[in-house]
């Protein structure tokens, strides 16, 4: 099959949902800059056009409200926040409006299907305020839908999904991966929301891992299996809803759990899914659960604050390893470079 | 609170100040877009001018002139708060729409046929491509903020009773309903019969909500997604 980035795979999956559907636009800072959203905005801008790929204003909030007005009377709205941490600014809008539309009105004041995508920063002075990672607080509010595509594939079906969804979706993205390569078929597809996947098969221990830590937690499967440790990877995809029942069967198979989020873990989505392991599969763990997140900090920026704030597939693979009362010296330079430089 | 009626073109109101205004002025967006001759209106109160999304919005309809037509209805209150204490002296909000070169009138609320032409007006510039319009109507709520009672009635002191009962004496029905008959175009039996007619269909709508059973708990989880 043919390999494509996962920012072509977001593109493609824009340009054949707008052909499939002229209520589609797109709207927000940068859209239709030459840059594009790492690039993932430019071939729409190219071929739809200003009346369907506009620039916005600072006003995520108002932006927000103005394409939920443009949803309620028929047009299928995408939003794109170059960071995600912009969107604070927008929740009331998503969180009071949004998310409530159906039950508020009863279900008689139709639907507003809403499509944002979000950026999540790392690395290249972004710091404290453009590296967050909102899943954990948006998927707490019914009526919102969220999802967190890893992979290529999943970056096409899940946006084309989308934008066929009949209720708000909020699509994170973590700018680690635009350039990152994957099978991804030519014709439109629809990845469903609310399914997990198992992305790598095991029996030693489950890894259950959102965005750009999936990534890692694959990385550190295949150097576990040189240590002679089976892991099995989850891209759990979609936060709300949750696919529970692909997470509780892995957990019931390998006995084990490991949950390597991109945020924090107070209250946060690693939490969740050891509350999940522990109400539903507590009989088949066979160890505590770990929870692997980002330093309790702010995010820092500096590099070598950095290196320490985020965990790496080494941090995965050592965990499994203490899991497993295993060591191994080998551990500890497995991890890539990264070598974005910037500034988008 | 929740109020819609898609058969009179009502998307939807909202508890949280200024969300109503964007959603007109995407509404617009969409009409705009469609290239149809539909106007998008919202309502809302003084109070919501403290919000920021108000001048978000207005920037945005008049930077794509949007068909969309923003109408205040200045009460002098946002719930218990006067005007002085949220507006510098002299604000004229008039003045803040067209600082976003919007244009702008303000009038007596309490007139029907004030409101009517001003309305009139506004919509058929806005339908000939003249961008957003802003409609200021100073009028006024006679009760407290929440609930069927008169704030003297519960000693509340932010305004006096004075002030409502002027207030009162504008009311926009009784001084409509005195122009038609010094006009000569109702009489006063057919202004009373109207009145009854209203009477009796709140009372009936009244009566049909009190009979109305309560929803099953099983429908707790309807129209989430």
């Amino acid at each position: 099959m043919r390999k494509i980035k996962y920012s072509q795979a977001l593109s493609e999956a824009t340009v054949q949902s707008m052909e499939r559907d002229p209520n589609i636009f797109m709207t927000g800072i940068a859209v239709d800059y030459p840059s594009g959203i790492f690039g993932s905005t430019t071939e729409a801008t190219k071929r739809f056009g200003p009346k369907r790929v506009f620039d916005a204003p600072a006003m995520e909030n108002a932006l927000t409200g103005i394409a939920i007005g443009a949803a309620a009377v028929g047009k299928r709205p995408i939003i794109v926040h170059p960071r995600n941490d912009f969107m604070f600014l927008a929740f009331d809008m998503m969180i009071n409006l949004a998310a409530k539309w159906k039950y508020m009105y009863g279900g008689n004041a139709g639907s507003v299907p809403i499509v944002v995508r979000a950026v999540i920063g790392k690395g290249w002075g972004q710091g404290a305020s453009h590296s967050q990672s909102l899943q954990s607080v948006l998927a707490h509010f019914p009526g919102l839908n969220v999802v967190m595509p890893a992979f290529p594939a999943d970056a096409k079906g899940l946006l084309m999904s989308a934008l066929t969804h009949d209720s708000p979706v909020i699509m994170l993205e973590h700018r680690t991966l635009y350039d990152t390569e994957g099978d991804v078929p030519e014709e439109p597809y629809f990845t469903p929301i609310g399914k997990a996947a198992v992305v790598r098969e095991g029996k030693d221990v489950t890894i259950v891992a959102t965005s750009f830590m999936a990534y890692e937690a694959l990385h550190a499967a295949e150097q576990l299996e040189k240590e002679g440790i089976s892991a099995e990877v989850v891209d759990v995809r979609s936060i709300r809803p949750l696919d529970e029942e692909t997470i509780l069967q892995s957990i019931r198979k390998t006995g084990r759990l490991i949950v390597a989020d991109t945020s924090w873990e107070l209250c946060g989505f690693s939490s969740e899914v050891a509350a999940l392991a522990a109400e539903k599969a507590f009989n088949h763990l066979k160890a505590p659960v770990r929870r692997i997140n980002v330093a309790n900090c702010p995010a820092p920026v500096s590099q070598p604050l950095e290196k320490a704030f985020y965990p790496t597939a080494t941090t995965i693979a050592k965990a499994a390893l203490a899991m497993l009362g295993k060591h191994s010296s080998a551990f500890g330079d497995i991890d890539r470079e990264d070598n974005f430089k910037g500034p988008y | 609170m929740h109020l819609t009626d898609r058969s009179v073109g009502m998307l939807g109101s909202s508890p949280i100040l200024g969300e109503g205004i964007a959603l007109a002025a995407g509404s617009a967006l969409a009409f705009q877009m469609d290239g149809v001759d539909r106007v998008a209106t919202s309502f809302f109160g003084e109070g919501t001018f403290d919000e920021g999304i108000v001048y978000e919005c207005f920037n945005y309809a008049s930077v794509n002139k949007l068909p969309v037509l923003f109408v205040c209805e200045n009460n002098f209150y946002a719930t218990e708060s006067p005007v002085e204490v949220r507006q510098p002296s002299g604000t004229q909000l008039i003045d803040r729409a067209r600082a976003f070169k919007i244009d702008a009138q303000k009038i007596d609320g309490n007139d029907v046929i004030a409101v009517y032409e001003a309305t009139r007006s506004a919509v058929e510039r806005i339908r000939k491509g003249g961008g957003p319009f802003f409609l200021e109507c100073e009028t006024y709520r006679w009760l407290e903020h929440v609930g069927p009672m008169y704030d003297h009635e519960l000693k509340r002191t932010y305004r006096s009773q004075e002030e409502v009962e002027a207030w009162i004496k504008r009311c926009p029905v009784t001084r409509a309903a005195r122009r038609l008959l010094d006009r000569g175009i109702a009489t006063q039996a057919q202004l009373d019969g109207w009145l009854a007619e209203v009477k009796a269909e709140m009372d009936r709508v009244v009566a049909e909500a009190k009979a109305s059973p309560w929803p099953d708990a099983s429908t707790l989880f309807e129209n989430v997604y």
